[in-house]
């Protein structure tokens, strides 16, 4: 299964799955189009740290491309840890968990 | 692999749910209808609404680290700020009759914030069922 890797605008790695895009598009059809857009959200979008979960943020980008009156796309990336299948060393493990198109006040 | 735990709801109107429930992302859907949205915005910070822009009908709500949303503390139920500025001036009344009528208000309760020396009234948002919800995370 791929995964699509893609850094923010600090130089953090974050990974995209193949079935997590799958599940995106068929759930919130409106961005089944737009599997860029939504990586380029994470590239260059502004990041917020949810204040419920400081390992959980929002990535938020304008997106002219989505059939309005969506003109934005956001993104959840949860920064976790986990061990690596070599030696169990503890990593860094940084996902897009969803994404979702919506209306940004213009 | 995504671990999705999916339950489903009847609502009071008879009108069943689904809730979908992310563990590893720590994310719940609740789907009220399948179906391409025309519409969504930010409730808040952490719950996004998808809908149908011509009928007003909700399609999904979503919160966002939701285990933590249900987190209550010494003081008491949890209150969300409503992203009432970010959202735009033609969706507002749209916004607003979905979240007082079903089937958001099974799941949404307003409220308000008066502080001290301020003139605007900040509006917010509690779940309403969150033991219901529980059981699905």
């Amino acid at each position: 299964m791929r995964k699509w890797f893609v850094h923010d605008s600090d130089g953090r790695e974050i990974y995209l799955t193949e079935e997590r895009w799958e599940h995106i598009a068929n759930e919130h059809s409106e961005l089944r189009n737009h599997l860029e857009d939504v990586l380029n959200t994470v590239r260059r979008g502004k990041r917020r740290q949810q204040p419920q979960d400081p390992q959980a943020y929002v990535y938020r980008l304008r997106c002219g491309t989505l059939r309005p009156p969506f003109n934005g796309i956001l993104v959840v990336v949860v920064f976790r840890f986990a061990p690596t299948e070599n030696n169990g060393d503890i990593v860094a493990n940084n996902f897009v968990v969803s994404a979702w198109g919506i209306m940004m006040r213009d | 692999m995504i671990n999705l735990e999916k339950r489903e709801l009847t609502l009071s109107t008879g009108q069943i749910a689904w809730y979908e429930y992310d563990r590893e992302g720590d994310v719940l859907e609740i789907i009220f209808q399948r179906g391409e949205a025309t519409g969504a915005i930010e409730l808040t910070e952490s719950m996004i609404l998808r809908f149908d822009w011509k009928t007003n009908a909700p399609l999904s709500l979503s919160f966002i680290s939701f285990s933590r949303l249900l987190q209550q503390n010494q003081y008491g139920e949890v209150h969300f700020q409503l992203l009432t500025d970010e959202w735009p001036d033609e969706a507002r009344d749209k916004i607003w009759t979905m979240i007082q009528t079903t089937p958001l208000n099974e799941f949404l309760k307003l409220s308000s914030y008066a502080p001290a020396h301020a003139h605007q009234i900040i509006l917010m948002t509690a779940i309403k069922q969150p033991n219901l919800l529980a059981q699905a995370a």
